[in-house]
């Protein structure tokens, strides 16, 4: 009965998107299990970065299901997904430039509040989140990415490795189930890719991470479960170890 | 039924030839925006001055030389080579200036209606002035006789169109006008010259209103404010054509042409144009590549 | 750091509006109305600010929504009989099931789409405004001079059309909308439409429907221009066409630019501007629109922040 408590917490079925000829996700079965840091890696083109956006509903599917803690989620909106869990963040950074830090926080920080205290407040939906209670959010969120006291800056103006960090905060700030990280790492420098790494270890031991990654160090470091995808199929999935030593993915993939 | 082809026929044929002679000339002008909007991707919001310029300089060409027809002829050359140099040089010192960006090109474009408006008000006066047709002659149908001079125009039409057709598909101008609709950066990277083409396509469409606004001056009045009609009933066609597409530009002028020339017959114009408006609204929000479109990227 | 904001823009506001507070005992009869005038469409470039200055959408019809307004409450005074109030209120209900109306469609669209929509339906209001002309007067319009009651305050009868009321409801109006605007700007839901207008794509992705949030700044711009055209009615008796023209809509587009787009005083110092730029030019010319065309040439080219964008950007940071 071990089966039971592995109930997956994502899963996909048949998944499938063409844009005109090309099918850059063919009939993708995914299955993302809780409390595990699961990776996805594969060549430039394989289908990561649009399967992602399948599940986050920036991308329409062409056929197939997606259902995530048990409900069918492929006809929700992008919002809707969002406020269900699903949070995405940005493989090129795209925060709102023009504002400063603390309203990018903000903006993610008062929905994510909102919705926690429409249940309890007797107002319900017409509740108003206090700016002391977004205040207090806004710096928690940029304390647990090391970003603490950038409040006033204006978030085009930082080093891009620090926007990352801002997106990272936002996306916390949104209350995240699942947190899809999509190539965190790229364009940061060493340093950089290690503090990221420690942040992201971190931030698993709370909320389910999905991480599309080039950096192999990073992917073995941090994964828990690797699923490789070429030609917008799954290849194999596994361990780390076991990517490894398998010999389809060295042929298609480590090999070079 | 037949006795109402006896008593309308006439009506109904008038009002088909009226509407065919409108929408040859509307799909002069209308091509001029369509072709603004598809390679250099903006709304020009003053394309109705260009053809209120055309007519107003007709005039004067017409005052100028006092014969019809060596002013008729004379407009037909000048005006639109007028007309494109104002345009050249709207490109260069507003349009460049603000980067072509779509929203900020729409409020000096508004801009640039007014300046035109007011200058020609300046120059010429308020008074809606007739201009004499440079050939005269009556083709006389079983019910009425019919002016020879608006079917020249709507020849000469079908000519500027046939020309822009040609200019499009054959000359080197054509061919990097297409590579720039389709893709700007790659068209910059095969080496076209992309800023002159900007201002090329702005004079050629500005250029098309202005000889659309010579041929229609015999027919109708020249003013100053002759200009936001043609404005409204082009972006009718545009859009229904499809924003940016040819082919669909002439099929939606001849649409709207003949509708608005039945509709006005029979039917008040100003619910002609009520209707036209708020269909073409609807065709925006329902079905944003427009009723003949291809996709705009 | 947003509270001391929104205090330092409610003093600022404030100051500003006693300032026209205390003007109508100094300013002589002439320039008194001209202001009264300024107050009623800035407040209409107030409400139009709301959607291109904070939201990111520029409408080309808004006069649909103003002269809806002042129809309404006109047409509700001629023909129904209602009272002042009343027909503000009509007005306003109106405006608001219009506004409603056009945002459930044009919204459908974005950009260009979207400006070539609202310039569609604005022109198709004006048509119809024309084409029902047994019924609104056409062209000619018409005057409420002796259909509209009269204002009753301390056993006292006042004329709606009495410059001293006139200015007052006028300053009132204003006053209602910079504090309603300020309030939002300061609210959640403010953050949220300044976040839409940097980027909606993103926001979407931070859980909220942009639809409805667009919805939303669309239908209290529309309605707020409404009850500025009721208003308008009322204090200068009289409904015409020209209020539905095409003119009519960009007038604030020119206000709230040259003002600032996205501050909210910017467009009462725009319109007040331009108001008396164009009074000048016509002392000297018929001609004013001109300078008109200029002037949104030259702004846009040279000056895009407008004025209190510029301010906001060099020296004073808290402002909304």
């Amino acid at each position: 009965m071990d089966e039971m408590a592995a109930v997956e917490l994502l899963s996909t079925h048949g998944l499938t998107r063409q844009y005109g000829g090309l099918i850059a996700v063919n009939e993708v079965d995914f299955k993302l299990y809780p409390d595990r840091i699961h990776a996805i890696i594969g060549p430039n083109g394989a289908g990561k970065t649009t399967l992602v956006s399948l599940i986050c509903g920036r991308t329409a599917p062409s056929s197939g299901r997606i259902s995530f803690k048990g409900n069918d989620i492929t006809g929700l909106s992008s919002a809707k997904r969002v406020q269900a869990g699903i949070v995405y963040t940005f493989q090129v950074t795209s925060v709102f430039s023009n504002l400063s830090c603390y309203e990018n926080v903000a903006l993610s920080v008062q929905r994510n509040l909102r919705a926690q205290q429409k249940g309890t407040s007797l107002l319900g939906k017409w509740n108003m989140v206090s700016e002391a209670d977004i205040e207090q959010a806004v710096s928690k969120y940029l304390l647990e990415v090391g970003l603490e006291g950038v409040e006033a800056q204006i978030a085009g103006t930082l080093p891009y490795g620090h926007q990352k960090l801002l997106e990272v905060a936002m996306s916390l700030a949104a209350g995240p189930k699942l947190l899809i990280l999509d190539e965190p790492t790229q364009g940061l420098a060493e340093a950089e890719i290690e503090n990221l790494t420690q942040l992201i270890q971190e931030i698993s031991k709370s909320v389910n991470v999905l991480l599309i990654e080039h950096n192999m160090e990073v992917v073995f470091n941090l994964a828990d479960h690797v699923t490789v995808m070429d030609n917008g199929s799954i290849l194999a999935e596994g361990t780390p170890t076991e990517i490894e030593n398998n010999h389809a993915v060295q042929a298609s993939y480590l090999g070079n | 039924m037949s006795s109402w082809i006896n008593e309308n026929g006439p009506l109904l044929f008038l009002a088909l030839l009226d509407g065919t002679v409108t929408a040859f000339v509307l799909a002069l002008i209308a091509l001029g925006l369509s072709l603004v909007f598809g390679v250099m991707r903006i709304v020009n919001i003053a394309h109705g001055e260009f053809f209120m310029l055309g007519a107003v300089f007709s005039w004067f060409a017409f005052d100028l030389t006092d014969d019809p027809l060596w002013g008729f002829l004379l407009a037909l050359v000048l005006a639109p080579a007028l007309v494109g140099g104002i345009a050249v040089f709207s490109d260069r010192f507003i349009l460049r200036k603000i980067k072509y960006h779509p929203e900020s090109t729409i409020v000096a474009t508004i801009g640039l209606l007014y300046v035109i408006q007011s200058l020609t008000l300046i120059v010429f006066g308020p008074e809606a002035r007739a201009v004499e047709a440079p050939l005269y002659f009556r083709i006389q149908f079983p019910w009425f006789g019919y002016s020879g001079y608006k079917l020249i125009v709507a020849g000469m039409s079908a000519l500027g169109l046939l020309g822009v057709w040609l200019l499009m598909i054959r000359s080197k101008l054509g061919l990097y006008m297409r590579a720039t609709q389709q893709d700007l950066e790659i068209a910059k990277t095969y080496g076209v010259p992309t800023k002159k083409i900007y201002a090329a396509v702005f004079a050629l469409g500005g250029g098309l209103a202005a000889l659309a606004g010579v041929l229609v001056v015999p027919i109708r009045q020249a003013d100053h404010l002759m200009g936001l009609e043609p404005l409204l009933l082009s972006f009718i066609v545009v859009i229904i054509g499809g924003l940016g597409s040819i082919r669909g530009t002439i099929v939606a002028a001849f649409i709207i042409g003949i509708s608005d020339g039945i509709i006005s017959v029979f039917y008040e114009p100003t619910l002609a144009k009520m209707l036209a408006t708020l269909f073409v609204a609807m065709v925006l929000v329902l079905k944003p590549s427009g009723l003949y479109g291809e996709e705009v990227a | 750091m947003r509270k001391k904001s929104l205090i330092y823009s409610l003093l600022f506001q404030g100051g500003i509006l006693l300032l026209l507070f205390i003007l109508q005992f100094i300013l002589p009869t002439y320039h008194h109305s001209s202001v009264s005038k300024i107050m009623v469409l800035a407040s209409y470039a107030v409400a139009y600010n709301f959607l291109l200055g904070y939201t990111g959408l520029m409408s080309l019809g808004h006069a649909m929504f103003f002269a809806a307004g002042m129809y309404a409450a006109g047409l509700g005074i001629y023909y129904l009989e209602l009272s002042a109030l009343g027909a503000l209120l009509f007005g306003a209900a109106f405006t608001l099931v219009i506004s409603l109306l056009f945002g459930l469609f044009a919204l459908r669209t974005s950009g260009v789409s979207f400006l070539i929509v609202t310039l569609m339906f604005g022109q198709t209001f004006y048509l119809s405004i024309l084409y029902f002309n047994e019924f609104t007067f056409g062209q000619d319009g018409f005057s409420l001079a002796k259909h509209l009651g009269k204002l009753v305050i301390f056993n006292k009868e006042y004329l709606y059309s009495n410059p001293d009321v006139r200015y007052n409801f006028a300053l009132i109006l204003l006053t209602a909308y910079l504090l309603i605007s300020t309030l939002i700007m300061f609210s959640p839901v403010g953050r949220i439409l300044i976040a839409i207008r940097e980027n909606e794509s993103r926001t979407q992705l931070l859980g909220y429907n942009v639809y409805y949030y667009k919805l939303f700044a669309l239908v209290l711009s529309g309605t707020f221009s409404g009850i500025a055209g009721a208003m308008h009615a009322l204090l200068f008796t009289y409904v015409g066409t020209t209020f539905a023209e095409i003119h009519h809509s960009i007038s604030p587009i020119l206000w709230t630019l040259l003002g600032g787009a996205g501050t909210v005083i910017g467009p009462l110092f725009g319109t007040g501007i331009m108001y008396y730029l164009v009074d000048i030019i016509s002392g000297i010319t018929s001609n004013y629109q001109l300078v008109v065309g200029a002037v949104l040439i030259l702004m846009i080219i040279w000056f895009p922040m407008g004025i209190m964008g510029t301010l906001r950007q060099k020296w004073m940071k808290w402002l909304p």
